[in-house]
């Protein structure tokens, strides 16, 4: 039988990597779409320890992906796939005062995403280490840097993961290899967003449980 | 330069309920405020409905220091959604046998998904044109994200850590996921009490997350024949995985599947998909 009190831990340890995990596939899918050439600009909020946020530059190219439909509330449509949706994108070409974005502010160590080795042109066949970045977790700050080789990721690397406490140590080892390749297949397969049973599943609590109780 | 700002993304991420929840949107007239209104709801949402609340309206219901007469409308809302649920899952979703206590009830399953889509309202109603609303990996969305026609969503394989069983294109749209560990707990066959058979993970496709959510959790307490169940839902796709390794696609979720996942260790579980009764196979 397990005891409460490490039932308890292992429920915090599971949150924690979670956020950690999360935090981790969206900034290699923020240093991917925005390493490329605009000079993307980070803001953290003042009060969040807990929120981090980014704003992220675009590719240059009108995205303003006019959304098709739009109503009230949807309520007697299905879901809509991108062939349901009618006409598509309208290029986005306003001007504006972007400026809100300019700053970088707030705690714990906010930084533009500092591409190591230039990224050119659309994007096709760059090659070099992009680093995300530092990005404020409850649990401390992440950071991660990706290869690509000729526009294709090879690997992400964990610049920083939390050390703050015994518990988030004991996790980011535990966790960063997990971290690693599940990034590398989102981002093979140009994902947006993942669901699952991903940070929950079966597969990833109980080896995360296994070696949980093997270390403490 | 200005342009990019403008067409970028806003970014947050905040641990809510429990789970860490994704806000991201973009729009022209998009207010950034927004998403802090809209993490400053599900807060209050889990304020109300928490069962790890000692304080939360849940929690006092379940030990009769308050009476439903007195309950706030919205968790008298919520608990009429879910009866009306349970009697349409045929009792397998089912909120008062996932208390922690014969004779109490715990709505989470329901609310987590009713409080992400309130959170997805708030957002499009701040000017937000393409947005993705992410908790613990439920998601709703709209839009699409920068350079793209739409939102790419990955369904993990539940076994397989390098492998995704499909890719979806959704410009609006909820998906929500149920498999064998939930938010660190069981999902059990409320009408055995023990833990479904045959199945390791059921997506759902849809336009509500909170039916999504609820969907998912309902199919895969069913076990096998859920999947079965789950390509008769109007309106909503689904996508089973059960554990000896197929697939079945519902035919109302093949429209939204992207039609390649190539260079991916997806490829081999995309294509061996497998027909289950009452739904349709792909590859």
């Amino acid at each position: 039988m397990i005891g409460n009190k490490r039932l308890a831990f292992i429920r915090r340890a599971l949150g924690t990597a979670a956020t950690i995990a999360l935090v981790v596939v969206l900034v290699v899918i923020y240093i991917r779409s925005s390493g490329k050439g605009t000079g993307a600009k980070i803001v953290l909020p003042a009060e969040s320890r807990s929120a981090s946020r980014q704003t992220r530059g675009g590719s240059g190219s009108g995205v303003g992906a006019g959304r098709a439909g739009a109503g009230e509330e949807s309520q007697q449509e299905g879901p809509a796939g991108p062939r349901s949706s009618a006409s598509g994108r309208e290029s986005g070409g306003e001007e504006g005062s972007g400026g809100a974005a300019a700053s970088s502010e707030g705690s714990g160590g906010g930084g533009s995403a500092s591409p190591q080795a230039k990224r050119s042109g659309s994007g096709a066949g760059v090659s070099g280490t992009f680093t995300g970045p530092v990005i404020e977790t409850p649990y401390g700050p992440v950071q991660v840097a990706i290869d690509e080789q000729n526009g294709k990721l090879v690997d992400v690397k964990a610049v920083q993961l939390p050390t703050e406490h015994p518990q988030s140590l004991f996790i980011s080892e535990r966790v960063a290899p997990i971290l690693r390749s599940e990034a590398l297949q989102a981002q093979s397969a140009e994902i947006n967003v993942v669901t699952g049973a991903t940070f929950t599943s079966e597969g990833f609590a109980s080896s995360l449980q296994k070696a949980l109780l093997k270390a403490s | 330069m200005r342009r990019a700002v403008e067409s970028g993304m806003m970014t947050a991420v905040e641990n809510v309920m429990g789970i860490p929840v994704i806000l991201q949107a973009s729009g022209r007239s998009f207010e950034p405020e927004a998403i802090d209104r809209a993490f400053a709801w599900l807060r209050s949402v889990d304020e109300k409905f928490s069962t790890y609340r000692h304080d939360s309206e849940i929690s006092r219901l379940n030990r009769h220091e308050l009476s439903l007469e007195d309950a706030e409308a919205s968790v008298l809302s919520v608990l009429m959604q879910c009866e009306r649920l349970r009697g349409q899952t045929r009792g397998y979703f089912d909120v008062t046998a996932s208390g922690r206590a014969p004779g109490e009830v715990d709505p989470s399953g329901f609310v987590k998904g009713w409080a992400l889509e309130g959170a997805a309202r708030i957002l499009r109603s701040a000017g937000a044109e393409s947005w993705c609303v992410n908790g613990g990996g439920d998601i709703r969305l709209a839009g699409a994200p920068p350079g793209a026609d739409a939102w790419r969503v990955g369904v993990q394989h539940p076994r397989r850590r390098d492998a995704l069983a499909a890719v979806l294109a959704l410009r609006d749209g909820a998906v929500a996921t149920s498999g064998e560990y939930e938010r660190g707990r069981h999902i059990i066959d409320p009408h055995t009490g023990g833990p479904p058979q045959g199945v390791l993970s059921v997506t759902i496709v849809g336009w509500n997350l909170a039916l999504a959510d609820a969907y998912a959790t309902a199919a895969f307490a069913m076990g096998r024949p859920g999947a079965e169940w789950a390509a008769t839902l109007p309106r909503h796709g689904a996508i089973v995985i059960f554990d000896d390794d197929t697939i079945s696609y519902s035919a109302t979720v093949e429209p939204y599947l992207a039609a390649s996942v190539a260079d991916t260790g997806a490829t081999e579980s995309f294509t061996a998909g497998s027909v289950s009764a009452g739904s349709s196979a792909k590859g």
